[in-house]
């Protein structure tokens, strides 16, 4: 049997790396507000439809 | 981002609609009562580049046989309910605060949850509902501030995010004095405000 190996897990770090990528995210939104705040709502909203579109797989409307 | 506020309508001219946006129109379009879509659909429509597994709605019909005129033309449109079997047992989950779920063309995601307002936050909601429009429809949402406000309040990281993309947005476009109510009636703590709308609003 293959013995894994169980460190010893630190609460405080992981709350700590936690509130890290937390506030890493925080700015990266802030500054992709930014950036669609300079664009035009034509060119923000096409690239969003990109992704958008990509994730979610809905048929087109049946009206 | 183009944004035009005149009262209680802001306009987001040549938004180029995305599947979620289409769907969201064309489920809007079925009603003919007082509703407000919330939460994380409105950060995306917004310009948050994230998925959603649902679109919250509080609707608020006149009387029962207005809501079942609604659950009845779901069908013309490929939309159904997910989670009750007729039109009274759809009431009944409403009437007794849960939720009702409905979906297009079968698939389970992304649906539609809707809500009666069970809570004055809820009711204000309704009452105090903006609308966004587009080229091609509106849509009627409920106070930023208070959307923002209460994504402070919920404070899960999602929510969070969403709270500071709206902000950082909007910003020129919300009611500082109203948002600041919000803040202080949900008790947020300045540290939360702070790191997440990136500044300080004195409540």
């Amino acid at each position: 049997m293959v013995k894994t190996l169980r460190p010893k897990i630190s609460l405080k770090e992981l709350r700590k790396e936690k509130r890290r990528n937390h506030r890493s995210n925080l700015e990266f939104i802030k500054f992709y507000a930014d950036y669609i705040k300079k664009k035009s709502n034509k060119e923000w909203s096409s690239e969003q439809k990109r992704f958008v579109d990509m994730i979610y797989n809905i048929p087109e409307k049946s009206s | 981002m183009e944004i035009e506020r005149k009262g209680k309508t802001i306009y987001l001219k040549n938004k180029e609609l995305n599947a979620l946006d289409k769907l969201v129109l064309d489920f809007v379009s079925l009603i003919k009562f007082d509703y407000v879509i919330i939460s994380g659909y409105v950060a995306i429509l917004f310009g948050r580049s994230r998925t959603t597994e649902d679109v919250d709605l509080f609707i608020n019909p006149r009387n029962k046989q207005e809501l079942f005129d609604f659950f009845d033309s779901l069908k013309t449109k490929d939309f159904s309910i997910m989670n009750a079997e007729n039109n009274e047992d759809a009431y009944e989950l409403l009437r007794e605060g849960s939720s009702l779920r409905i979906i297009f063309h079968g698939n389970i995601f992304p649906n539609f949850e809707l809500k009666f307002p069970k809570e004055t936050l809820g009711e204000l909601a309704l009452i105090n509902k903006i609308k966004v429009a587009f080229d091609h429809g509106i849509i009627n949402t409920s106070e930023l501030e208070s959307q923002i406000a209460y994504k402070l309040f919920l404070g899960s990281d999602k929510d969070l995010d969403d709270a500071a993309h709206l902000y950082r947005v909007l910003k020129e476009y919300l009611n500082p004095e109203e948002l600041k109510y919000y803040i202080k009636a949900m008790k947020i703590k300045k540290s939360v405000v702070r790191e997440s709308l990136g500044e300080d609003l004195e409540t």
